[in-house]
């Protein structure tokens, strides 16, 4: 009995007795991490993986599975670039400083070239966090060193990415800042970069000017419908006095998603002049101000410069200075709204809730911790006849929840016909609160999260859309938010 | 009305748009306008499989032309299947590699999507010792082989 067993396992297995492109397609639905796991199944099983190039050109890397450990996503594009012969579309490659000379990164980088990869995402960091490996690791070097250590991988990146000349979609990431000088990368209009129609452009902590430092670079991103400009230091975001906005408008036709800072004059430049910037296509935008920057009450930025998008779906902002411009931004078709810390000036306040109480689109509300219970009351009497699904709650007191309740509460009677049916809490702690309890028993789909453990975070940053849009900054803010 | 003749010899009337929903049907019926009076031998095809086959295509006849153009980008590799399909294919292994075997032939591409994502479905988040019990596969490595894979692949271990 046994032996006749036996041989029927000795058989080829059903998988294996596809036609290759059927057990292909099979294979293309796990990403490379899944397939090197399965190479261990059987011979022919590692031999139809291992030998199919395409399966290996892409890392279909999930942004909210990652596993941040830099040193083995560098392993693994190693043995990507082995099984694919060097042809890499796609990759996610975390590039950690202490453990990389600017010889080996350069070695490391060097195949891309080659490679003609499309979708390219790197990230430099000088610490690594791996809960399987070595939990949180961060060397301690000198300032001077660390920030050569960061010149040199800037260098050796920026080198690589300008010789790319299939670029469809780049993502560069670091965390502080190093000054590369762009200079010594020869003529850049002469770069296969300058070849390049970008369809997604995300640049954190790095200044833009490193990769476009003139304007007949701004043509690469005349197509992307994607950009995204953040920096954690606003003495790089000056320099060469310049603000982020001419830049983004090049792409203004295609733009449909765009994260960046205010385009407020900084006190460091000249003011400009009125301009309005129109985006036709644009459905979500995501803005953050700068608390460092003290601007004048009648500078030019505050007053000018306006935005045109009449197509927007999603605004996340923060007035703060800058009342004029989301004025200008609420607009009818908004579904998605979050304005944190309403301005207090009476005058600024007035002009944004009356714009606020025109948004009867809105399905889905975000209160955060700047906002005061006269502000989230406030806002809860303007977007009464909004058609409410979904509230989000970050980091907010039991009395601001309280106030959130209400609303709720009074949307969950008879006379609504749009109930809210999905509620988020983030808080700081796991002890239970009345408020949230509540929320759980009357919301069929309530989800509450610690920010203070990793889960919890990564939840944020994903689900504050619902569009994962933060996956990129979710890397830095996950390990470096409170350092930056 | 189309007749197609399967591996055992079984005759089958289908209504020549769900017939069309197999893409080397829907060629032959537009190329050949005697095959709409003769049967259409399908020898790769048994019975019990054609039937199978034709519940999903008559289910499915109305369904919009699938796109053509499938470029990487909007290829999402999403394991995702619908409520009636995947009730459809949950079949024992053996049928369900016979439709993908047939789905393939007969060019009928949702229905092969359908059948290799479920497989994917059946692979993921196993071990492969448990992947080698459900399709009755021997480890044919030597220890030696085994360890030197693994080495390999340390970097995709332990996530």
């Amino acid at each position: 009995m046994s032996s006749m067993l036996d041989e029927v396992s000795k058989l080829p297995d059903e998988v294996s007795k596809l036609p290759n492109e059927l057990s292909a397609q099979i294979f293309s639905f796990f990403n490379v991490f899944e397939l090197a796991r399965l190479e261990r199944v059987s011979k022919s099983w590692q031999s139809m993986i291992r030998t199919n190039s395409t399966l290996w050109k892409d890392d279909q890397f999930d942004a909210q599975a990652f596993d941040p450990c830099a040193l083995q996503h560098e392993e693994k594009y190693k043995a990507m670039l082995k099984r694919c012969d060097g042809k890499i579309d796609k990759v996610f490659l975390p590039l950690f400083l202490p453990f990389n000379t600017q010889a080996k990164l350069k070695s490391l980088l060097k195949p891309l070239v080659k490679s003609e990869v499309k979708d390219l995402w790197i990230v430099i960091r000088n610490d690594a966090t791996c809960p399987n490996h070595h939990k949180h690791y961060e060397p301690k070097v000198s300032r001077l060193k660390l920030k050569k250590q960061f010149e040199d991988a800037f260098e050796a990146v920026l080198k690589t990415v300008v010789q790319c000349g299939h670029l469809k979609k780049l993502r560069l990431v670091s965390v502080p800042s190093a000054i590369v000088n762009i200079t010594d990368f020869g003529e850049p209009t002469k770069w296969p970069f300058a070849a390049v129609r970008l369809q997604k452009l995300a640049m954190h902590n790095i200044r833009y000017h490193s990769l476009f430092p003139c304007e007949e670079l701004y043509q690469t991103i005349s197509e992307a419908e994607e950009i995204e400009l953040c920096f954690a230091d606003l003495t790089f975001w000056n320099h060469q006095k310049k603000d982020c906005w001419p830049f983004i408008s090049t792409a203004n036709a295609t733009l449909k998603k765009c994260r960046a800072h205010y385009f407020l004059d900084s006190p460091y430049t000249t003011p400009s002049l009125p301009i309005t910037y129109k985006f036709p296509q644009l459905e979500q935008l995501f803005l953050f101000a700068e608390e460092t920057l003290p601007l004048p009450p009648n500078h030019p930025g505050i007053t000018k410069q306006c935005f045109e998008c009449p197509k927007l779906k999603v605004l996340y902002a923060e007035p703060s200075n800058s009342t004029r411009m989301i004025e200008q931004l609420l607009c009818n078709s908004i579904e998605e709204l979050c304005i944190e810390d309403l301005p207090t000036e009476a005058e600024d306040r007035r002009r944004i809730l009356e714009k606020v109480e025109k948004c009867t689109k809105v399905k889905k509300l975000m209160f955060s911790r700047w906002d005061s219970i006269a502000d989230i009351k406030e806002m809860c009497i303007r977007l009464r006849k909004a058609p409410l699904e979904e509230v989000w709650m970050e980091l907010l007191e039991d009395e601001a929840m309280i106030e959130v309740k209400k609303m709720v509460e009074d949307r969950l009677s008879d006379g609504f016909v749009n109930k809210i049916r999905k509620a988020t809490i983030i808080s700081r702690t796991d002890q239970p609160s009345k408020e949230r309890e509540w929320f759980a028993k009357h919301i069929s789909d309530f989800k509450s999260y610690n920010c203070n453990d990793p889960v919890g975070q990564r939840e944020i940053m994903f689900q504050q859309t619902g569009l994962h849009y933060f996956e990129v900054s979710s890397e830095t803010r996950m390990i470096h938010w409170n350092t930056i | 009305m189309v007749q197609l003749s399967t591996s055992d010899n079984e005759i089958f009337n289908v209504d020549r748009d769900v017939a069309e929903r197999s893409v080397l049907l829907k060629t032959m019926l537009d190329d050949l306008p005697e095959a709409e009076e003769n049967p259409i031998p399908l020898s790769n095809v048994s019975s019990n499989v054609l039937k199978k086959v034709l519940e999903y295509c008559a289910h499915h006849r109305g369904d919009p032309a699938p796109p053509t153009d499938e470029s990487e980008e909007s290829r999402k590799r999403t394991t995702d299947i619908g409520d009636w399909d995947s009730k459809f294919i949950n079949v024992d292994q053996e049928m369900l590699f016979e439709i993908i075997l047939a789905a393939n032939y007969l060019d009928i591409k949702p229905l092969l999507d359908v059948g290799c994502k479920t497989v994917a479905n059946m692979i993921k988040g196993k071990t492969p010792e448990e992947i080698r019990k459900l399709f009755n596969i021997q480890n044919d490595f030597t220890q030696e082989e085994e360890e030197q894979i693994k080495k390999e692949n340390e970097w995709a271990e332990d996530r």
